[in-house]
């Protein structure tokens, strides 16, 4: 096994413990403290996978931007123990047997799963660099680009609408 | 492409004239561009031609073509019926019209997408305005509460995908929906990562288009959204969606027909089932509405389950009909107006505005089949093309259509009744406004008359 084997298969295990261990643990902060470790877990597989700038965007994004927010909501919104919605027991079990039978599925499947050969990529290391990034955006994928921005006008659109104070709702 | 761009430029002229608080001038510029943007896609239909030769992932042919005119129409019809609704918040207006205008985009972009990427990006720009719009009415908890429960459970949903099309990324190391069409042609072996991704994305699909079991927010978000959203909801975000259905799994999808063919005809039998029955027991207009949409779903799944040369022109057809019988109703339940929305309010519409009691007894009718509405002719359109290959299934589909008979009559019954003294229910005025009208009129000429379609193609 080469170096970068066992690297990889030890930051995969990290990433999947951590992972975990969002949804395990019983404090709300803490699972978000958790989530943060996962998101640099993940930018690490991608620095791992020649994605330099995409690690970079994870962090300042992910664990900058979004994390920030959830931790704010979850101090304004006092959690505790007591005004936790309780699921029944038969929700629990419906749960159970889904999430499982998803499991099952997604595990026989990697098992008997064909790879495609890896292909060696002509640029080397600097592949994910954002140089090429931007190249392969401003000219192959110039319409996906310039879509993106139709989204981020409609969803800014729809933000400021739902967030303005209404006149009637003020007296 | 060009129609593509002549339809943002719209949505953000819109959006800017809204400054100027003149409603009527919003909508002449909005309704102007709206047409603009038919045009454009009809002169593509003569000519075709690529506007950007070098990116292979929109596609205007004739199947974008006939789904994108018909996904105008239905918004302008919208737009119109909804602009009294639109106009009582004179701030917002234009912000309305233009977010409409914008999923429309999405719904333009989903059925001439070439690649996952361009599928996703429609995908996403024809959910999130909805999103904003089933919450547009602040004031009201049961709209804020729809608005919510259809962005968790949409942007759930869009995990879901995003998650298959990675799955099937792995197995065949192409976004393109040819390429992959081909690469499952040419495979000697395919790798159990596709058939994990191909249900994945069936899934997601199977959300957005309401269909059992995964249709349990449909109702909630129908009900609670504002009357002209839902109408977009059950005519161009479902047109949107079906279309983007039928292109994968016909094309990217062709070679595993048989790996989900199965589990597509089990989920068209109960997705028909799950919503007759329950529509049976509604008593308000709107849930029934949703649930007729899900049992509309369900038939037209069945052109996806019995695969043939006209699957695509029947599908469309059939949303085509769908889409002006349910128009005509949301417009119905606008004049009604009945605070809480009951089917019992309807009581005396037929004589109190026998025109608008008309278009909603012939919607009614069309939506149960009969002939010679349009509904009836896109049933029979998709029985003839299936029953030679599945007969059961037609069976259990024709057995619905009497289920479906049922309640539908049940309502027109309830339109043609006298106003009675004894009730409790105040009378409401049933007003309507010209634009109201005009709409009722064409849908009416289309349900009537639409059946003539049926001898140009």
């Amino acid at each position: 096994m080469s170096s970068i084997e066992i690297i990889a298969l030890a930051l995969g295990a990290l990433t999947i413990a951590s992972a975990l261990m969002v949804v395990l643990s019983m404090h709300p902060v803490r699972s978000v403290l958790y989530l943060i470790l996962t998101f640099f877990l993940i930018s690490a597989n991608y620095v791992l996978l020649n994605a330099q700038f995409l690690a970079i965007v994870n962090i300042v994004v992910y664990a900058g931007a979004i994390m920030v927010l959830f931790l704010f909501v979850l101090m304004l919104l006092n959690l505790s123990k007591d005004n936790e919605p309780r699921a029944s027991n038969i929700m629990k079990l419906a749960a159970s047997l889904a999430a499982g039978a998803l499991v099952i599925v997604l595990v026989a499947a990697l098992k008997d799963a064909i790879y495609l050969p890896v292909v060696e990529n002509v640029q080397g290391n600097s592949q994910g660099l954002v140089e090429n990034l931007g190249q392969l955006l401003f000219t192959k994928y110039v319409l996906p680009f310039e879509t993106s921005s139709v989204l981020f006008i409609a969803a800014m659109v729809g933000a400021v609408l739902l967030s303005k104070k209404e006149k009637q709702i003020i007296d | 492409m060009l129609a593509l761009i002549i339809l943002f430029l719209t949505a953000l002229v819109t959006l800017f004239v809204g400054f100027a608080k003149k409603p009527l001038l919003t909508l002449s510029l909005s309704v102007l561009g709206l047409l603009g943007t038919a045009a454009a896609l009809i002169c593509q239909w003569y000519h075709p031609s690529d506007f950007l030769s070098s990116y292979e992932g929109v596609n205007m042919d004739g199947f974008a073509i006939l789904f994108s005119l018909v996904a105008i129409i239905f918004t302008i019809l919208i737009i119109f019926s909804g602009f009294e609704q639109f106009k009582s918040r004179l701030d917002h207006t234009a912000d309305y019209i233009g977010l409409l205008i914008f999923s429309l985009f999405g719904a333009i972009v989903m059925v001439s997408f070439q690649d996952m990427f361009m599928f996703f990006l429609g995908l996403e720009i024809l959910s999130i305005p909805i999103y904003v719009m089933a919450g547009a009415r602040k004031d009201d908890p049961l709209s804020s509460e729809s608005s919510l429960k259809y962005f968790i459970t949409g942007a759930f949903a869009t995990g879901i995908l995003l998650f298959g099309i990675a799955w099937l990324y792995g197995a065949t190391g192409t976004f393109k929906i040819y390429e992959i069409q081909q690469f499952f042609m040419e495979a000697e072996q395919i790798s159990s990562l596709a058939y994990v991704g191909l249900l994945f994305i069936l899934s997601a699909f199977l959300f957005k288009i309401g269909a059992a079991p995964f249709h349990f927010w449909s109702p909630d978000v129908y009900d609670g959204a504002p009357a002209p959203v839902t109408g977009f909801m059950a005519a161009v975000v479902k047109l949107g969606a079906f279309g983007a259905f039928i292109k994968l799994f016909t094309i990217a999808f062709s070679e595993l027909y048989d790996f989900w063919m199965p589990a597509l005809t089990f989920l068209a039998i109960l997705t028909m089932f799950v919503g007759n029955l329950s529509a049976i027991r509604q008593v308000r207009f709107k849930r029934l509405l949703a649930y007729s949409s899900i049992a509309h779903v369900g038939y037209s799944l069945i052109t996806m389950v019995v695969l043939t040369n006209n699957s695509a022109l029947n599908l469309w057809y059939y949303l085509f009909s769908y889409g002006f019988a349910t128009i005509a109703l949301i417009t119905v339940q606008m004049i009604v107006n009945d605070r809480e929305d009951r089917i019992e309010a309807f009581k005396g519409l037929g004589r109190a505005n026998p025109f608008v009691g008309f278009v909603a007894v012939v919607a009614l009718l069309a939506l149960a089949g009969v002939p010679p509405l349009m509904g009836f002719f896109g049933k029979f359109l998709i029985f003839a093309d299936a029953i030679s290959q599945n007969p059961a299934l037609i069976a259990v589909a024709l057995l619905n259509s009497g289920i479906g008979i049922f309640y539908y009559l049940r309502t027109v019954i309830v339109i043609l009744q006298k106003p009675g003294v004894d009730n409790e229910i105040e009378q409401s005025e049933f007003k309507t406004t010209p634009l109201q009208l005009i709409v009722l009129g064409i849908c009416v000429l289309a349900m009537l008359f639409g059946g003539g379609l049926l001898m140009v193609h």
